[in-house]
């Protein structure tokens, strides 16, 4: 879903550059009022972890494949603050040093991976574990299904006001895409979330978790 | 916590030992560029250092590319410390 140079044009650069850096500030300012001293290397080990697995794609249908994106899964570990700082860390380092989404677009992608993809994921999960009685394993399924295709689908509609894809055959195509691709993501959100909640729960920033024990 | 780190360090290099295997389909927005038309709009503006995860002056494809991604994934935990130890200095 990185979004290279050139696909979006200079008023969506601009406007999304925009918002995203008006996060990014509100963000630092909350992960400084809450931030511990345990949270920063779980930051640093968290990111590793989510950049390594982003390299990982998998096929999906019609020669296409996918990969993790792990938005929710840092949202629900480090809280939705330092979960999007270290998105974005992830995203600019992808674009400085491995030429893996544009850095003109960078603003774009910071918006649909990390505002959407996990501050709006964390908040997804947060409504889910109400709906289904802090069932953090069904609740981090459906959030991170969900964070892919929101996230392609505001992708969607910034390359349509770029007027780089028709949004009535475009936007169906990626929302189709990730609706697979989504799967995985929630899956593999479910499996880590649950691996770290049998071993180390003290470290998740959401508490009491519960449901299917 | 010590444990955690290393064990979440080590796990994380040995799914970048996996990547090579990984799927060189296009992804989902490649694959949409693709179906529009409008692929060949997408540039590269920087030079990276690692294009495609990958060292350029080694020739050897796989031990380039698992070079480039070990490097990368240090380099992320490494940076984000950083950012953790800097926003905490300045509250």
């Amino acid at each position: 879903m990185h979004i290279p140079d050139g696909f979006l044009d200079i008023k969506t650069t601009i406007s999304f550059w925009g918002v995203s850096i008006g996060f990014l500030s509100y963000a630092v300012k909350r992960v400084k009022e809450e931030l511990d001293d345990k949270s920063i290397p779980l930051m640093g080990v968290l990111g590793a972890f989510v950049f390594a697995a982003q390299m990982l794609n998998f096929p999906i249908l019609n020669g296409t494949s996918g990969h993790f994106v792990g938005g929710v899964l840092l949202g629900i570990i480090l809280g939705p603050f330092a979960g999007f700082i270290t998105m974005s860390s992830i995203l600019t380092l992808q674009s400085l040093i491995f030429a893996d989404g544009g850095i003109t677009a960078l603003g774009a992608n910071i918006f649909n991976m990390g505002v959407v993809g996990t501050i709006f994921g964390y908040f997804l999960f947060k409504s889910f574990l109400k709906i289904f009685k802090r069932n953090y394993i069904i609740s981090s399924l459906i959030s991170g299904f969900l964070a892919i295709v929101l996230g392609a689908l505001t992708c969607s509609i910034q390359l349509a006001i770029s007027n780089t894809m028709p949004i009535s055959l475009g936007l169906p195509a990626m929302v189709g895409f990730h609706s697979l691709i989504g799967i995985p993501e929630g899956v593999i959100t479910s499996l880590v979330l649950t691996f770290i909640y049998k071993t180390r729960k003290d470290l998740i920033y959401v508490k009491n978790l519960g449901g299917a024990k | 916590m010590k444990n955690f780190i290393i064990f979440g360090l080590i796990f994380s290099i040995i799914l970048v030992l996996f990547s090579p295997f990984a799927s060189s389909f296009p992804d989902g927005l490649e694959k949409v560029s693709e179906i529009f038309k409008f692929s060949e709009k997408g540039i590269n503006i920087i030079n990276s250092p690692f294009p495609d995860y990958s060292l350029p002056i080694l020739n050897n494809s796989f031990f380039s590319t698992i070079i480039a991604r070990i490097i990368g994934t240090i380099l992320v935990f490494v940076i984000l410390f950083m950012i953790g130890k800097l926003i905490r200095k300045r509250s």
